[in-house]
């Protein structure tokens, strides 16, 4: 491609010999933390190589690459121990401009790291920074967004593309800097399949090109394993470190253990998730093959009333779009859902996929009232839900947050859990929490792997430990319906199969849920309703 | 419906709104009439509507927030003012009538520099703001970019509040009963929105470093952005107007 990023300048030599990377007993703990994030890692990082760092939840990838970006300790804050050096330099205390100019990280949260408007100039903050020649700007811009497949949108502003959209951006935005070394965090976490395969087929380009890569993943899909060497973390120290290859072949047992490679057959869970010996209920609902609840079953009877009914829902966003009727699409704006027709019943599990920016996340909020709904095309129980206010609808719809830091209302895990339930007991502040329902918040926090960290702050967990607490806090409150959107994006195979047992309790109890994903495999084997969205129409596969 | 790039404000430059911003203040700040204020918040009503292409709700619920603050001001400045002319009785109060009508004057100016500024945010890209600021007028750009930030974050933080918001009542699952519970949230939203603010604020401030953010004395930009004919215009217009009315009134 002529005006591919990939064929720029190639990494230099360091000034430490061919190493692009070099960790020497690097140790680093947060401000307020106890212990360290990263507990005595040393790695070194040939110019040229492409390394998949992997590890669960929590095992301190982000962090890792805050150090490497210099963010931490920089920005971030907290102490670091030991010799971090990158292209040479030491990024705690390079210069701005001669870091800029050796690595580009782009962080797991897009949203984080756009800081301008318009897309076209949040690629061009970068290259405008390091004082480019406009011409240069320019290049790199327009190859940045090709590579991102976003050129026919520079115009637009950020906040307008979809989740996926914004990834995108961040991609791109660091690309235009040219860093001969780039670090990806969880780059594809909300990325659709098709963007994902361009997004490795770019990565492949950047590294035939001579750069640096280091993608950092809670799971080693094929974006992972296209790197040709694998580090696996586990709880802030380096548990595996060889050729990618090697390690899927003789760790195996290590890798299923952290959650980094699908559950194969048979396999038992990871060990801190699986559901305690006193709960039966937990027990079963760990199995796919758990018997259907009578309020399932109820709701497999024929003409059951739904509990939600889409009738002919078209929706545009714009003042106009808002306020007509769901079966008349003006056309004066661009419709995001065309004639959408859907039932949900109690003791459902459906599956809402769609490429990024198919209106999966519109539809959603529609239901449960967080965008104006046209009236005679949503029905909550028979009544139309246009007429319902959305704290009326919220007794009976929980919704799990696509970004979970949206969500949280509490200062501490635990008080996280108990939000919900504790208002719905109407509990004042000063009130104590009953027992039943405290040892119900500790048995969800023992499932989700969060054990022993409920005076931990909600906002410190890894990203992957975020997307399950705020699941599980959806799950505490007993709702008729449970709509969670994109739940399982940056979490590691185990983090989806604790998801996955939640909801089949869930369901087994009589709750219906909708689930909106671009990652339905997760779920194979699950007795779910499969719908995709495509350009606005919904199809039930 | 036109979009809001359609609307004649959004295609000014940032410069030429601003001087005409600077007119506004300075004749709001030496008119302590109400009258002349009447006509000047009118003015800026008709340029919020039709020049900005804010909704009629929209501009409501922004008067909404300034007459928080402008209502007490009205009836602390009414209270306070000296005594003369008239006096009328409330409620055992004696109120002068000059007390009114400065009490107004004061409260209308708040609002006009309140308004005016609003329609500048509205309809200025901060990215054009940076540009003409840095290039036009030379101020450092590390500065100029702090206020560029504020002008991103506001909408931004707004959005998070309503997320915030949102989150809350469907967490809270239900309406909150009595002056405790509505009070109670209302605080936690406040407290989501400062940590909220605080995060994001930590979280550009490393992006843009990794960007190479303050690297070096001065940057350049991708884009230009020139002063057109109706800026020109705006500008003269904007100027001569002020001087004349200063006089005048």
């Amino acid at each position: 491609m002529k005006n591919s990023i990939v064929s720029s300048s190639v990494f230099a030599q360091s000034g430490d010999g061919n190493l692009a990377i070099a960790l020497q007993d690097v140790f680093y703990t947060f401000e307020g933390e106890a212990g360290p994030a990263i507990d005595g890692i040393s790695l070194a990082i040939r110019a040229g190589e492409w390394v998949t760092i992997a590890g669960p939840s929590g095992c301190g990838k982000s962090t890792l690459g805050g150090l490497l970006s210099g963010y931490l300790p920089r920005a971030g804050g907290g102490s670091r121990e030991g010799r971090v050096t990158v292209g040479g330099l030491d990024p705690a205390s390079a210069e701005i401009a001669d870091l800029a100019g050796v690595i580009g990280i782009v962080f797991q949260d897009p949203d984080a790291q756009l800081v301008q408007g318009r897309l076209e100039d949040e690629v061009a903050f970068g290259p405008e920074n390091l004082c480019l020649p406009v011409e240069s700007i320019e290049r790199r811009v327009t190859a940045s967004l090709q590579d991102a497949d976003l050129l026919e949108r520079r115009r637009d502003n950020v906040n307008e593309l979809s989740g996926g959209g914004r990834q995108r951006a961040a991609v791109a935005s660091v690309l235009a800097l040219e860093p001969p070394i780039l670090v990806l965090d969880e780059a594809a976490a909300s990325l659709d399949a098709a963007s994902r395969q361009r997004l490795l087929a770019l990565l492949r380009r950047l590294h035939q090109s001579g750069r640096t890569l280091v993608t950092l993943t809670g799971r080693l899909d094929e974006l992972a394993l296209a790197a040709t060497r694998l580090v696996v973390l586990a709880a802030g120290r380096v548990a595996a470190d060889g050729a990618t290859a090697e390690l899927l072949r003789d760790q195996r047992p290590l890798l299923s253990g952290l959650g980094l490679l699908p559950q194969a057959p048979g396999e038992a869970p990871r060990g801190e998730a699986a559901p305690a010996a006193g709960s039966r209920e937990l027990q079963d609902a760990a199995s796919p093959q758990a018997p259907a609840s009578p309020a399932a079953a109820a709701a497999a009877r024929p003409g059951a009333a739904p509990l939600l009914e889409l009738r002919g829902l078209s929706f545009a966003y714009g003042a106009k779009g808002r306020r007509r009727s769901g079966s008349r699409p003006d056309l004066t704006e661009p419709a995001v859902l065309k004639d959408v027709h859907m039932r949900i019943h109690e003791g459902e599990w459906h599956i809402l996929r769609g490429d990024n920016g198919s209106g999966k996340t519109t539809l959603s909020r529609l239901m449960l009232g967080l965008l104006p709904a046209p009236s005679g095309a949503i029905f909550w129980r028979g009544r139309d839900a246009s007429r319902s206010s959305l704290y009326e609808l919220a007794e009976d719809i929980g919704y799990v947050f696509q970004h979970p830091d949206q969500q949280f209302v509490a200062s501490t895990v635990l008080d996280e859990l108990l939000y919900g339930p504790r208002c719905s007991l109407k509990l004042r502040a000063k009130d104590a929490t009953p027992e039943p329902l405290l040892l119900k918040a500790k048995e969800m926090l023992r499932m989700i792997g969060l054990e022993g960290r409920e005076q931990a702050s909600p906002y410190v967990l890894g990203g992957g430990e975020k997307r399950l607490l705020s699941a599980a806090a959806g799950f505490m409150t007993g709702k008729r319906l449970i709509l969670l959107d994109e739940p399982t994006a940056g979490t590691d195979y185990a983090g989806a199969r604790l998801l996955s047992a939640l909801c089949r309790k869930a369901v087994s109890e009589g709750t219906a849920i909708l689930m909106i994903t671009h990652e339905p495999e997760f779920f194979a084997g699950e007795q779910t309703k499969i719908w995709t969205l495509d350009n606005g129409k919904l199809r039930e596969n | 419906m036109r979009k809001k790039g359609q609307y004649p404000l959004h295609k000014l430059d940032p410069l030429s709104k601003l001087i005409s911003l600077f007119c506004i203040a300075m004749l709001a700040m030496h008119w302590d009439k109400p009258l002349p204020l009447c006509g000047l918040l009118l003015l800026l009503t008709v340029s919020a509507l039709s020049g900005a292409g804010m909704s009629w709700g929209r501009l409501a619920s922004r008067m909404g927030y300034i007459a928080v603050f402008g209502l007490p001001l009205f009836v602390l400045t009414t209270l306070a003012s000296p005594g003369g002319g008239e006096y009328l009785v409330l409620g055992g109060i004696r109120i002068s009538f000059e007390a009114i009508l400065y009490a107004a004057a004061i409260t209308l100016r708040m609002f006009c520099l309140f308004i005016s500024s609003l329609i500048y945010i509205e309809t200025t890209d901060p990215q054009d703001f940076v540009i003409m600021m840095t290039t036009r007028l030379k101020l450092p750009y590390r500065f100029v970019f702090g206020i560029s930030m504020a002008l991103t974050f506001l909408p931004l933080l707004e959005q998070e509040r309503r997320s915030a918001a949102e989150a809350r009542k469907i967490r809270y699952g239900r309406k909150p009963r009595g002056i405790g519970e509505r009070f109670g949230v209302w605080r936690e939203n406040l407290v989501a929105v400062f940590a909220g603010a605080i995060r994001r604020v930590e979280q550009t401030a490393g992006s843009m470093e990794t960007k190479g953010f303050g690297a070096y004395r001065s940057r350049t930009f991708l884009r230009e952005v020139k002063v057109s004919a109706g800026g020109y215009a705006l500008m003269i217009i904007s100027i001569a107007a002020a001087t004349g009315l200063w006089f005048l009134i």
